[in-house]
């Protein structure tokens, strides 16, 4: 992975991107946007699947990452990875997905709108085995344990970066993903068992 | 830990025979389906959206910017000005209260503190309320606390109402996009029987009463909102899966397109009736449903099964081979593990048709991704084709 070097906003960009490009996409052109949206995309797309976010709530999801970093990419100093920073939108976009829904499944459930458990199992995307598997282990960790989880495990990154990402010391991380990785396990042998 | 020594990361997942796969098969599996120029066109639109919105408000909002400021610049100076008029029946200057009572009690009526008069309502009551009491003689404390009452009860009745109930927060409107369902109305809240306890439809269907299920799936179907857009699509699992029933099934999704042209779960449910179109033998129907389907954005994110399933019923038909190959082909350029099935169905396809180089080359890719069900029986093609043991070169 290209780590970029600290600097200008330029030099941000320009781990990523090229140059003309990166300069392009602070002038506002809409090219130099695409093709920053069409390598960031796929990234931050698969990696808010795995953070649990549903696939009616990722395409609202997506677009407030890609917003947020449209935004602010003026202001980021570039001592940091793109995606390390496309992370982070993330895993607060993800939040902030989750606590929507929560509130509203507990407003339907205090007008007594919707039975006590989800009716549809997983109406999503691809059903296929596997898939289900892992999605069904990685929906028992915590929250925190499961963005460590996926970072680790899922889009290998370095123990340090990961922390840079989730803002918590390493030593903290590993007791997470020690956490993680022992409740995925543990799910992933359920799974096995039951039928 | 000493010094600048750095333990290792753990090893990861990745190198476990058991998990490594799994994990990547997931991987692929999360990675696929992703219309990025359908994103990026809805990302465009809103952020034109967005900056037109902003550039209209700046036009409009100018000039009442500068006006409101005015008003608000001159309504604290007349609150300033009512306050100093205000204070003189509180506490220890009651006594000057007094004076400056009787010089107000001298002007003519009319002739008050601008503000009182603009302001009207409550606070005309209360400088009614304070000119008659420091209308009194010198008051002692008392007429001090019943000016005060009589200011606070002035007050009470009319800004009660500012302090009314907090109104509920309106969904956003990309909250139709999102997984939470639209806030029920009151009435529709209302009208759900409250006394009774749901039945468990699902509970039903586990413990094997696929009639009961079906029953209590139908019955919570006839209510409205989310609950029956999701018991009519779990009442079509039903009849489709466990009942073996697909008519049956794609009439409850029939039903639910007509009942719910834009509900939440229409993607599925389109999906599902090309499955059951195909599966009844309808595969005309099937395959300009699905041609239909891959020309939306939503159907397209579901691209890799679309041509899966288009090339499965061209398949069916001996001299559409060609037609199968080439949708698996489409599936294939998708990745994924639904790319890798492809590439698997592609290399019988060519298989059939004597292009035994092509098959050779799917069956390879197939054998390529770790993980994939049918591996060992691609393995013994593959040898069998580099063998050079060709049996007419009709193998589907």
């Amino acid at each position: 992975m290209v780590r970029a070097a600290s600097g200008s906003l330029v030099e941000v960009a320009v781990s990523a991107v090229p140059a003309p490009h990166a300069l392009r996409c602070l002038e506002g052109d809409l090219g130099a946007w695409r093709q920053l949206h069409r390598q960031y995309f796929p990234i931050a797309a698969a990696f808010l699947r795995k953070l649990g976010v549903d696939e009616r709530d990722r395409e609202d999801a997506c677009q407030e990452v890609f917003l947020q970093m449209f935004r602010y990419l003026a202001r980021f100093r570039g001592e940091a990875d793109p995606k390390t920073w496309l992370y982070r939108l993330c895993i607060t976009q993800a939040r902030r997905v989750r606590r929507r829904n929560k509130l509203a499944h507990t407003l339907h459930r205090v007008l007594a709108f919707l039975p006590g458990e989800s009716l549809v199992s997983s109406p999503s995307f691809s059903e296929r085995a596997a898939q289900r598997r892992i999605r069904a282990a990685l929906a028992q960790l915590s929250e925190k344990e499961r963005s460590a989880f996926v970072l680790y495990e899922m889009e290998g990154l370095a123990g340090k970066q990961i922390a840079a990402i989730v803002g918590c010391k390493e030593a903290t991380l590993w007791r997470r993903l020690h956490d993680a990785r022992r409740s995925f396990c543990r799910a992933l042998a359920a799974s096995e068992v039951e039928p | 830990m000493k010094g600048d020594a750095h333990p290792p990361d753990p090893e990861r997942f990745e190198h476990d025979p058991a998990l490594g796969p799994l994990l990547e098969q997931a991987n692929a599996e999360y990675a696929a389906g992703l219309d990025e120029a359908t994103a990026f066109r809805r990302l465009s639109e809103r952020l034109e959206t967005r900056a037109a919105r902003r550039g209209r408000w700046q036009r409009v909002a100018r000039g009442p910017v500068f006006a409101l400021a005015a008003i608000a610049l001159a309504a604290l100076a007349w609150e300033r000005s009512a306050e100093r008029a205000q204070t003189v029946v509180f506490g220890p200057e009651l006594a000057r209260a007094g004076a400056r009572a009787e010089a107000s009690a001298a002007t003519p009526a009319g002739q008050g503190p601008p503000a009182a008069g603009a302001r009207g309502g409550w606070q005309s009551e209360a400088t009614d309320a304070r000119q008659a009491t420091t209308q009194d003689e010198p008051a002692p404390p008392r007429g001090a606390r019943a000016a005060k009452t009589a200011l606070d009860s002035a007050l009470k009745p009319e800004r009660a109402p500012r302090l009314g109930p907090a109104q509920p927060a309106k969904p956003r409107a990309s909250d139709s996009l999102v997984s939470a369902p639209p806030a029920p109305a009151a009435p529709v809240a209302a009208a759900v029987p409250e006394s009774e306890p749901r039945e468990d439809c699902l509970a039903h269907a586990r413990q094997g009463r696929a009639q009961a299920a079906e029953h209590c799936f139908g019955e919570r179907a006839a209510g409205s909102g989310l609950g029956a857009e999701m018991a009519l699509y779990e009442l079509a699992r039903l009849r489709r899966d466990v009942l073996r029933d697909a008519t049956g099934a794609l009439a409850a999704l029939g039903e639910y397109r007509a009942r719910f042209p834009r509900g939440s779960l229409r993607n599925e449910v389109d999906l599902s009736r090309v499955e059951l179109l195909a599966e009844l033998g309808r595969g005309a129907q099937a395959l300009s449903e699905s041609a239909a389907l891959l020309d939306t954005a939503s159907g397209r994110e579901r691209a890799a099964e679309l041509h899966v399933l288009r090339g499965n019923i061209y398949r069916r038909d001996p001299n559409a081979l060609q037609a199968a190959a080439d949708e698996y082909a489409q599936a294939e350029a998708r990745g994924g593990a639904r790319g890798a099935e492809a590439s698997r169905l592609r290399g019988d396809c060519l298989e059939a048709l004597g292009d035994i180089a092509g098959a050779l080359q799917a069956y390879r890719r197939y054998a390529n991704v770790p993980g994939q069900p049918h591996a060992a029986e691609v393995s013994r093609q593959i040898e069998r084709l580099s063998a050079g043991v060709h049996e007419g070169g009709s193998q589907p």
